[in-house]
């Protein structure tokens, strides 16, 4: 069954358009990856879909579960069950680990109970109190991703959840989200510059170059196709 | 952020602890508790401290300290948890110092001058109206952004103080206020000092404003650390990511106005009852300034820190405005006196001074930021010897 269903999506900023026509499809339980080179837009592609201030959608549609998506604020999208975690300011510095999960816990329609996310973070639960600011690049990460959790969806949207972390928490993070993805079956859409790392977790890739998908391949043959990724992602 | 601010946590919170980051076990129950017992610790000793003579040396500033504090701990409600700065709070006050004193001074229908009855209705007439008016206010401008808001609400305001200076059905008095009349009979004045007559006993005013401020303090603190007041301060820190997970942001900041409006008002129907009567001076474009000043001066990221700021602020005002020679150790008996008269007339440069160095070093933090860190930093060097 196809969750989300993107189609011929462009948007961009005051500063000029960046998606011209994105095609891309998520089935339930699926974990996807969106490659590209800085600037392809794959940062605009994840906001789009989950409703943020910019870009500004120009054209296209989004539906989730056969929904139409676009125009909707990003609370209500939110509320539908898709979880977003941004790029950079992810978690609320003044807030407790616990106050960050609760946050999503409130604000969410049928999300899970507290114990359930802790259970799946010890790390977490062993910091309950601690607030964001002061912890580390990749407990903040990980307590991004809780916090997604918490609000029980079915769609995942990651940005660059591997940006800027040291690699053996990487690997930590990386099977954080194969466990959510097939443990809770919630299917996942991450943005990642980091290909060895998308390739580590997602089943298949979409390949964005100036604006529009470039190709969609299983990581098989990601790994095989060396032009590909030389052409497209410079690796 | 500077290292020290490591260590602490947001007042509202779950129990920050002031000498480790670690978290053991469930906090204890003096660390949960300790922002109320700080506020009852606070009302039991602020006029025996601030109207001895080594201080103030008079009883009436003790209470309009606690009124002002309360104030702006409602002001702070907007602007340090939600991040929504208002410029126009006095009309907030405005409701609660006007409406009570229009009521009792003339009647209404059945309710007889200066009755008690009239009074109290005077008081929920006014918190009821000061609530639908934010309310109403709040879905109008939260939308328009941050200085939209704050031009806004100062238009409001002005608006308002307008209103009650021309005075067009001759109730408000323009301006000059209304001077008397405005106390209910259970109110007794006699030189000056006010007290509350109740069940035959008769209760000290400054006992009666701290019994309120502690009521209305506590349900501000539980406003705070609620699941309501935690996605305020989501709101104020990343909006953007607030929405994205789920919270109406609109619908949060147009609450939090109207709750910071109905507890101005409660400080404004104190302040109404502690002057005995309304005084347009209240609702003009300097106190909303000064509030603004007092919650920045004190902290604006603590529950205390409005506290702290009005505090410092209203003690400067009194302190050095009547200060014209420093004896020391009290006047009676003086061994050192310096002659200040000509220095203290400054005194607003002096805080104005003192203001720009809390912003320009700490803008968050203010005076309590400062105060807390105390323990933190003698704790490090402690420890630090330890090893």
């Amino acid at each position: 069954m196809t969750l989300l269903a993107v189609e011929d999506l462009e948007a961009g900023y005051e500063t000029g358009q960046v998606l011209f026509g994105v095609d891309l499809d998520v089935e339930a339980g699926e974990l996807v990856s969106l490659l590209g080179r800085n600037g392809a837009g794959k940062t605009t592609t994840l906001r789009g879909i989950a409703g943020a201030a910019e870009p500004t959608i120009l054209g296209g549609t989004i539906r989730f579960d056969g929904e139409r998506l676009n125009g909707d604020p990003p609370y209500r999208i939110a509320q539908r069950g898709i979880s977003f975690v941004p790029e950079d300011r992810r978690c609320f510095p003044r807030l407790s680990v616990v106050e960050n999960i609760r946050l999503a816990i409130n604000h969410a329609e049928g999300p899970k109970d507290l114990k359930t996310v802790l259970d799946f973070f010890p790390a977490l639960a062993e910091m309950r109190d601690k607030h964001a600011r002061n912890m580390s690049g990749g407990e903040q990460q990980m307590l991004a991703i809780a916090r997604a959790l918490a609000a029980n969806p079915r769609l995942m949207l990651l940005d660059e959840p591997f940006e800027g972390l040291a690699p053996y928490i990487v690997r930590n993070i990386e099977d954080i989200i194969a466990d959510i993805n097939e443990e809770q079956g919630i299917a996942v859409l991450l943005v990642e510059q980091n290909v060895a790392a998308a390739m580590a977790v997602a089943d298949r890739h979409y390949v964005l170059d100036e604006g529009r998908i470039a190709a969609s391949v299983p990581t098989e043959r990601l790994r095989e196709d060396e032009e590909l990724r030389q052409r497209y992602l410079g690796v | 952020m500077s290292g020290h601010a490591d260590e602490q946590a947001d007042d509202g919170g779950s129990g920050g602890r002031w000498f480790t980051s670690e978290t053991v076990g469930e906090p204890s129950l003096f660390e949960r508790y300790r922002i109320p017992l700080g506020m009852l610790l606070l009302v039991a000793v602020l006029r025996p401290a601030v109207a001895s003579d080594f201080l103030l040396g008079y009883n009436a500033i003790a209470s309009k300290m606690l009124i002002m504090m309360l104030f702006v701990a409602a002001f702070n409600l907007l602007f340090g948890y939600t991040g929504l700065l208002s410029f126009g709070h006095a009309m907030f006050l405005g409701f609660g110092l006007y409406i009570p004193a229009i009521l009792v001074k003339n009647g209404f229908w059945l309710l007889p001058e200066g009755g008690n009855s009239t009074f109290f209705i005077g008081v929920a007439l006014a918190l009821v109206a000061v609530a639908v008016y934010s309310y109403l206010l709040g879905k109008l401008i939260v939308g328009m952004g941050e200085i939209y808001f704050a031009l806004l609400t100062l238009a409001f305001a002005q608006a308002i103080y307008f209103l009650v200076l021309r005075d067009p059905e001759e109730l408000t008095g323009g301006s000059n206020g209304i001077t008397r009349g405005a106390l209910p009979d259970f109110v007794e004045q006699t030189r000056g000092e006010i007290a509350i007559e109740a069940f035959g006993a008769s209760v000290d005013w400054y006992w009666a404003v701290g019994l309120v401020f502690l009521l209305a303090m506590l349900a501000l603190w539980q406003v705070v650390r609620s699941p309501f007041g935690r996605s305020l301060v989501a709101v104020r820190e990343n909006e953007q990511l607030a929405r994205a997970m789920g919270v109406d942001t609109t619908r949060y900041k147009i609450w939090s106005v109207t709750f910071s409006g109905v507890f101005s008002a409660i400080a404004g129907v104190l302040l109404m009852v502690h002057n005995s009567g309304a005084a347009i001076e209240n609702l003009n474009v300097f106190t909303s300034g000064d509030t603004v000043l007092m919650a920045v001066l004190g902290g604006v990221n603590y529950f205390f820190g409005p506290i702290a700021g009005a505090f410092t602020w209203l003690f400067a005002e009194d302190f050095l405005t009547d200060l014209e020679v420093w004896e020391f150790p009290i006047s009676a008996l003086s061994v050192v006196s310096i002659d200040l008269s000509g220095v203290v007339a400054y005194w607003q440069f002096f805080l104005g001074a003192l203001f720009v160095v809390v912003v320009l070093t700490a803008p968050e933090e203010g005076i309590w930021g400062y105060l807390r860190s105390i323990p933190v930093w003698i704790h490090a060097r402690v420890t630090e010897g330890e090893k």
